[in-house]
């Protein structure tokens, strides 16, 4: 597998891109790692997804991986995640063995708190949940923060792909913390970058 | 014609001699099998008959109906699958008491508890005749068999009971003597709409009549006589040391393959793909 | 169109799409899903679905609905595929179609239940005890499990044997984007009467309650189902016929996946998930200058030896690389010639990465020069 070429925290230009999303179990680490996969898909690209399994992932902490590419995908697991967005302490802890100086890492802030979490991207995600309604839509404002930085997806195609799985009662406040997600990037002043497997 | 002959017609005669040995009562019980099947005029291309391994799951290969002779304990696993793809199909597994209590005592269990409709019949002679005379989970206290030569000192299982808290819904219980009652509680347990279960006492003159020094098949049926009683009429009291013989459980509960055509009704009615 | 499916989930598709009309199974990770999917599309399409009370008795609820004439499956994992085998025997020796899916998992005993492995190969051709014929394919992709469940079923059709499909844990719980193909369905054959049909022995398959009374046995039999216990060629003359339909069909049973192979001096073994590092490697091989060839083994028994013999040979080494200690390499190294096999496996529940089978091809091609010059 080609290494990506990262160019500075969010611009970068890859031929594959491994997107990893972990959490507590309960904070939809594995609807946002479906949301991206289905994204991509859209957009027209090759994605596989993993995940922790079976009591790995019901003692706490869950990840999910998406791998996003133009072309085939040969070996189906991340070695080093080119985006690592975590929303736990506990899951930073166990996964982020294989993340290097290269890794976008995106954290919430909370949880980072006492993590040697280096050059990562402090993001308030659940605060943020909060107010937009609902703390679990966590996994969303991250979501929309991680488009921001890295457009892997595009915008319509994740809007799409969250329509589709949100149960109707809860599209709104998703939407909104999608959409809060997206402001904090513009409000951090975080350069809108590429990360994205078509090059675009 | 002589009395009986017409029984021949139910039976597979090209597969005979049978494998049972002079005084067994596995061909008492094939006799009654056949009177039931007459009685009621089954239809054999409609049957399938089924046993596991050992004497009594020899049966099959000498009935004149679809037959399948399985693995050891497990036939009412395949009487299940049988059942499950043809409801229409009349199933019948035939088992011993190794077959039925030992190796396939959990798939008993579960037949019992899904109420599907299978015949099963349990042919008990209290020892494993096949494989040379081993203790059994039906051997009594204190016999003797050929891996136990100082007597049991395991409690046999009680098939009936077993059957009945398992919730098997027609439970009866016969000897090879009852020569009249067997066929119609073979018959009655085919005609019964959910899982029916018929122990039979039958005799083992080979091993258990010889390594208990009980004598021959004619000695072992005086034995069950002596034995057993009428389930109806007898006290708790007076049936002290005999078996109770008859019909212990005969109730109508939802049957499994119908509750499973409702559920696929359910299933298209509620439009999931 | 497009979709976003698990491996499981691709199983259970494929085998509807097969005609699949009932399955009997018990729960077993990584393979749960299987049932679940199944249990959720059976019903309103009027199959049957039965969770039964373990493995043995799954494979016996399998095999007597098949006598029924219906198509049958069931899912496991590496210990429920070894309770199966008593019944994956008595299928082999009833000439029954069926299909077991195995996703494999690290062992032996309850091992790593939700990390892969491929450490079933030998259970799958051996497994239950005698000779007796048999298939044995595998999947490297989402799409790949549909469309070998539907080869499974093909295959247990046309031949009447049990056919085991491998998958791993990786694969049965990953999704991946794919568009779900049309592919030929094939029914076991009727006689074309049932009066003087002989229900063994031939492809044509004759169901119990079609008017042909006759014994289904696990003991020896002949053609017409009596039993043949003792003393006769019988059992052996069915089971040589069964192998014989199978090894004459070789070609068209032999699946594989050849990437680069015309100018390889290294050849990569793989199959299933591990298939897919193999492939990132001889890309990275070849980008570095290495001539390196993929042979990817879908059908896996019967080992396709002639096939693997004439690519290993034309090479100047090989590297086997699967989830074990050393199956499949066992065999490979059997008909290799003077072309040196190295072995890398791992059973620690991860994946063999492309990294280690590119280091792994590399020393073998610096070994094999060595020898050459030492010469």
């Amino acid at each position: 597998m080609r290494e990506p070429v990262l160019d500075g925290v969010g611009t970068a230009v890859s031929t594959q891109v491994g997107v990893r999303i972990a959490g507590r179990g309960g904070q939809g680490v594995m609807l946002a790692g479906l949301l991206v996969a289905q994204s991509a898909i859209d957009d027209g690209l090759e994605v596989v997804q993993t995940q922790s399994y079976g009591p790995e992932a019901r003692l706490g902490a869950a990840k999910s991986d998406v791998i996003l590419s133009p072309e085939a995908i040969a070996y189906p697991e991340i070695s080093s995640p080119d985006v690592f967005m975590c929303l736990s302490h506990d899951a930073f802890t166990a996964y982020s063995r294989d993340v290097t100086a290269a890794t976008l890492l995106i954290v919430d802030s909370r949880a980072a708190a006492g993590l040697g979490v280096g050059e990562a991207l402090l993001v308030p995600m659940i605060d943020t949940a909060r107010d937009c309604g609902s703390p679990i839509a966590a996994n969303i404002v991250g979501l929309g923060f991680l488009l921001a930085v890295t457009r892997v997806v595009s915008e319509r195609s994740l809007r799409r792909a969250l329509s589709a799985r949100a149960r109707p009662e809860s599209l709104d406040t998703n939407m909104r913390a999608l959409d809060a997600g997206l402001a904090l990037a513009a409000e951090m002043g975080v350069q809108p970058g590429q990360l994205s497997p078509a090059g675009r | 014609m002589r009395q009986g002959e017409h029984l021949r017609a139910y039976l597979r005669e090209e597969a005979m001699p049978n494998v049972w040995c002079p005084g067994c009562g596995h061909g008492n019980v094939m006799g009654a099998v056949t009177r039931a099947f007459d009685h009621m005029q089954l239809d054999l291309d409609e049957t399938v008959v089924i046993g596991g391994i050992g004497c009594a799951s020899r049966m099959p290969f000498f009935l004149n109906t679809n037959a399948m002779h399985t693995t050891h304990g497990r036939a009412l696993t395949f009487a299940t699958g049988v059942k499950l793809a043809r409801p229409e199909l009349t199933v019948l597994a035939i088992m011993g008491d190794g077959d039925a209590l030992s190796i396939g005592g959990n798939h008993l269990i579960h037949a019992c508890r899904r109420n599907i409709d299978v015949t099963a019949l349990v042919l008990n002679n209290g020892i494993y005749g096949m494989t040379g005379g081993q203790l059994a989970p039906s051997t009594p206290q204190s016999f003797r068999s050929t891996t136990s030569s100082f007597g049991s000192i395991e409690s046999p299982f009680d098939t009936v009971g077993l059957a009945l808290a398992a919730g098997a819904t027609y439970v009866a219980r016969a000897t090879t003597f009852d020569f009249e009652e067997m066929p119609q509680m073979i018959e009655a347990a085919i005609r019964h709409p959910g899982f029916a279960l018929v122990e039979i006492l039958s005799q083992c003159p080979t091993y258990f009549g010889r390594l208990n020094k009980l004598g021959d098949g004619r000695a072992l049926l005086d034995y069950e006589k002596d034995h057993t009683a009428p389930l109806e009429g007898v006290t708790r009291q007076e049936l002290a040391g005999q078996l109770p013989i008859g019909v212990f459980r005969e109730e109508i509960r939802p049957e499994y393959t119908r509750q499973y055509a409702a559920l696929c009704d359910r299933a298209r009615r509620d439009g999931h793909a | 169109m497009q979709q976003l499916i698990q491996g499981n989930e691709a199983c259970a598709l494929g085998a509807l799409a097969a005609g699949c009309s009932f399955f009997a199974g018990y729960p077993i990770t990584p393979s749960s899903e299987i049932m679940e999917w199944m249990s959720r599309l059976l019903p309103p399409r009027g199959g049957v679905f039965i969770q039964m009370e373990d493995e043995l008795s799954s494979m016996g609820a399998v095999i007597g609905a098949s006598w029924t004439g219906a198509k049958a499956m069931t899912a496991t994992s590496g210990p429920g595929f070894t309770l199966m085998q008593e019944h994956i025997g008595y299928a082999a020796m009833t000439e029954t179609p069926c299909v077991i899916v195995d996703a494999q998992r690290v062992g032996p005993s309850t091992g790593m239940p939700t990390s892969p492995a491929q450490g079933d190969v030998m259970q799958a051709r051996w497994g239950s005890h005698g000779d007796r014929a048999a298939i044995a394919l595998t999947a490297s992709s989402v799409l790949d499990t549909y469309t070998m469940t539907i080869e499974a079923f093909n295959m247990s059709e046309r031949y009447r044997l049990p056919v085991v499909l491998l998958l791993d844990a990786t694969l049965a719980h990953m999704r991946e984007n794919v568009t779900l193909p049309e592919i030929p369905i094939v029914n076991r054959s009727r006689p074309v009467s049932a009066s003087g049909f002989e229900p063994f022995g031939s492809p044509d398959f004759l169901p119990l309650g079609a008017g042909a009374r006759f014994t289904v046995s696990g003991l020896s039999h002949d053609e017409a189902g009596h039993q043949r216990a003792s003393k006769s060629d019988a059992g052996e003359r069915l089971t040589r016929r069964a192998i014989d339909r199978v090894l004459a069909d070789a070609d068209r049973i032999t699946l594989t996946r050849q990437e680069a192979l015309d100018d390889a001096e290294l050849v990569l073994v793989a199959y299933g998930i591990t298939a897919r590092a193999a492939r990132a490697a001889v890309r990275q091989l070849r980008e570095d200058g290495v001539r390196a060839g993929l042979l990817e083994l879908q059908t896996l028994w019967p080992f396709p030896a002639e096939l693997v013999g004439s690519v290993v040979r034309n090479a100047r080494a090989a590297v086997v690389a699967e989830l074990n200690l050393g199956q499949v390499v066992t065999l490979v190294s059997a008909v290799s010639g003077t072309t040196p096999v190295h072995h890398l496996g791992r059973m620690d529940g991860a994946l063999l990465e492309p990294g280690a089978i590119v280091a792994a091809g590399r020393r073998v091609l610096d070994n094999a020069a060595q020898e050459v010059l030492a010469r």
